[in-house]
């Protein structure tokens, strides 16, 4: 627990993992939790290249007036970047309508990459938390490869500068903090530590924390406050020897996966990790989430443990 | 094997390739595993690609995959009498990568500067991005040699399903755009000022020796026009040929729909053969039974339930456009015991 915490806290967090394991859920929850927590200051959530968002559409949902929403996308905040860097503007505009610039930027491996997380990279300075939900692993690992990959191909000026720059920050535990969820089955387990060993080789230094997401166990447990205990003493069931694929009744279903979801977790059972219970994945989830999520910063700054709401 | 005929199975005994898309986490690849065996059930000679960095095919087949070799796993199904044949493959990324510049090269001294230069390195890395060129150039080098009746191509994770398709056609810009004439033909330089001054800022902004690697680097890209072009040309053909169905698994959540929507959208713009939706791991099937359920256990089944009814509104969404829906099972799907018992649910 103590990791996840400590992630939670920095300035910039990303929030990682497979397809489908309700990264967008925790990182809302988590900046909704982030912006309930510290009402003073200005909490940045950002979603990569959201198709069906207006591209670098900033927006604020008037229930959380310190909470911004950022689509970031590749083109927009290549202009912008580049605006920053050139200074004159009638020299952006060359400089970006080329079309071999513009063609370097959307077409070429790693650039696309390298500018969203450059972007992500800037906006870190205007708030004091930016956490991102980021894509799922393969193109996920695949944006900070690019960054580590343009600071060995750029020889010099503020491109590559930045390029080191970044690097430093995202190696850095006290200005970073990598969180990969992860949900209780086997491939996505096994996958989360994977890339957790893929993150380490990057960043050296900086641990991710891991989240389990969407654990049956804890929703089928009465008490308010998550249990801290890893598994159950004694014998657990196989799922291997079961000889039906096919669950009888939702109740047998609910068991089974129940029981799954024990058997799957001796993968990481030596590891530290946050659980958080299967909740509904539609709109209410954020806001579940949310509920459940000043737990996870029960321990850090002492501002936080005014937490305003909680679910017992 | 006695299979039901179905429309999948009318896809498996007539199609050439099939691309399986959709976005990660919703069992593509074990998906793809299961059509391929169905097909070799039905007694075609199989192969199933994966361009998968995290090697999820390896442990759907439960066998020990190497990249860049071709694995027959036709044996390991035990499927008895006079089956097809099953193979599986999922190559290397670089050695790919550097077959491919070979191949298109006019000469081996074009190749070596290509392979050589230090963006290409990059490029040829794992999650460089470059992931989806690859698979295409894969998929339509083994297409040619006509060694299987089918292949079944899992397509690699991307930004989106969509940056796949769009992957010949970005690359083939590329030698189309007037700014690539004017780069590699130093007198047209002079007369570019507007060029010129976009280089002299990218300079600028990262470095000089970057740019000379850029610029030598297009340089020997401009030489192998004539074989990339026709590369892509073959690319863009076999993806649009009648013979080469896609197929989306999808999982039947309501959140999903809108890049159903977009995904279907995008099939048909591209005149790409759309044979439907696989809805994976549903839970709409599973009865609800009538045995007392215990306090602790109320608000999960609730859940359980209320996903069932959402899955029926996103099914009914999608109409006749859903080819099958999967059942969600007990427990994981590994090794070929199971990918046969879900090859068999396909029917």
């Amino acid at each position: 627990m103590e990791n996840l915490i400590r992630a939670a806290t920095r300035g910039l967090i990303f929030v990682g993992g497979k397809g489908g394991v309700g990264k967008t859920s925790v990182s809302l929850g988590l900046a909704r939790a982030l912006a309930r927590l510290k009402p003073e200051q200005k909490i940045l959530w950002v979603q990569i290249e959201n198709p069906l968002l207006e591209a670098g559409q900033k927006t604020t949902d008037p229930k959380f007036p310190n909470l911004t929403h950022l689509n970031c996308e590749a083109s927009t905040a290549f202009e912008e970047y580049a605006g920053i860097k050139i200074g004159i503007p009638a020299l952006t505009r060359i400089f970006v309508r080329n079309s071999f610039v513009s063609y370097l930027s959307k077409a070429s491996p790693g650039i696309h990459e390298l500018v969203l997380l450059g972007k992500i990279w800037y906006e870190r300075e205007h708030y004091a938390h930016v956490i991102v939900d980021m894509p799922s692993t393969g193109y996920g690992l695949a944006m900070f490869q690019s960054t580590k990959n343009f600071s060995q191909l750029f020889s010099g000026g503020p491109f590559y500068e930045d390029s080191i720059k970044m690097l430093k920050t995202f190696s850095d535990p006290q200005q970073t903090g990598q969180i990969l969820v992860a949900l209780p089955e086997e491939m996505p387990l096994v996958e989360t530590l994977e890339l957790e060993g893929f993150l380490l080789r990057l960043f050296p230094g900086n641990a991710p924390s891991l989240v389990l997401n969407r654990s049956l166990t804890l929703t089928t447990q009465t008490t308010g406050s998550p249990p801290r205990e890893t598994l159950p003493s004694g014998e657990l069931e196989n799922p291997e020897t079961w000889t039906t694929l096919t669950p009888r009744d939702l109740l047998d279903y609910l068991d089974r996966r129940i029981a799954l979801e024990q058997w799957n977790l001796q993968r990481w059972k030596d590891r530290d990790y946050a659980r958080l219970p299967y909740l509904l994945s539609d709109q209410l989830e954020p806001q579940l989430i949310e509920q459940t999520s000043p737990w996870l910063y029960e321990r850090s700054a002492d501002e936080s443990r005014s937490s305003p709401e909680s679910k017992s | 094997m006695n299979l039901s005929a179905n429309s999948i199975d009318a896809s498996l005994r007539q199609a050439k390739v099939i691309v399986t898309c959709g976005t990660g986490g919703v069992g593509k690849t074990t998906l793809s595993a299961a059509l391929a065996i169905r097909a070799c059930m039905l007694g075609r000679k199989v192969l199933v690609i994966t361009m998968d960095p995290a090697k999820r095919l390896a442990t759907s087949l439960g066998i020990d995959l190497h990249p860049g070799q071709m694995h027959e796993v036709t044996s390991a199904l035990h499927l008895g009498a006079a089956p097809g044949q099953l193979f599986a493959l999922m190559p290397d990324t670089r050695e790919a990568f550097e077959e491919f510049f070979r191949s298109i090269s006019p000469t081996p001294q074009v190749a070596d500067k290509i392979i050589q230069s230090p963006i290409f390195q990059i490029l040829a890395r794992d999650f460089s991005g470059a992931n989806e060129y690859m698979a295409l150039k894969k998929l339509n080098q083994i297409a040619q040699t006509q060694t299987y009746d089918l292949i079944v191509l899992d397509t690699p994770p991307s930004r989106s399903t969509l940056q796949f398709f769009a992957a010949p056609q970005t690359l083939s810009r590329f030698f189309e755009e007037k700014w690539f004439r004017i780069l590699v033909n130093p007198a047209n330089r002079l007369m570019a000022s507007t060029l010129n001054k976009a280089i002299g800022l990218l300079e600028k902004l990262t470095g000089r020796g970057f740019v000379i690697k850029l610029l030598e680097f297009v340089s020997a890209l401009f030489e192998t026009e004539k074989g990339f072009r026709q590369t892509l040309s073959e690319s863009t053909t076999l993806l649009r040929s009648p013979t080469t169905e896609f197929f989306l698994v999808a999982s039947p959540s309501p959140e999903m729909a809108p890049e159903i929507h977009s995904f279907i959208r995008s099939i048909g713009q591209y005149s790409f053969h759309f044979s439907g939706i696989l809805f994976n791991r549903a839970l709409s099937g599973i009865p609800a039974g009538d045995r007392p359920v215990p306090e602790n256990k109320k608000n999960a089944m609730e859940i359980l339930i209320e996903l069932q009814k959402k899955e029926g509104w996103v099914k009914a969404e999608f109409g006749d456009k859903v080819l099958k829906t999967m059942p969600e099972l007990v427990r994981d799907v590994h090794g070929l015991g199971d990918l046969i018992h879900v090859a068999k649910l396909l029917g």
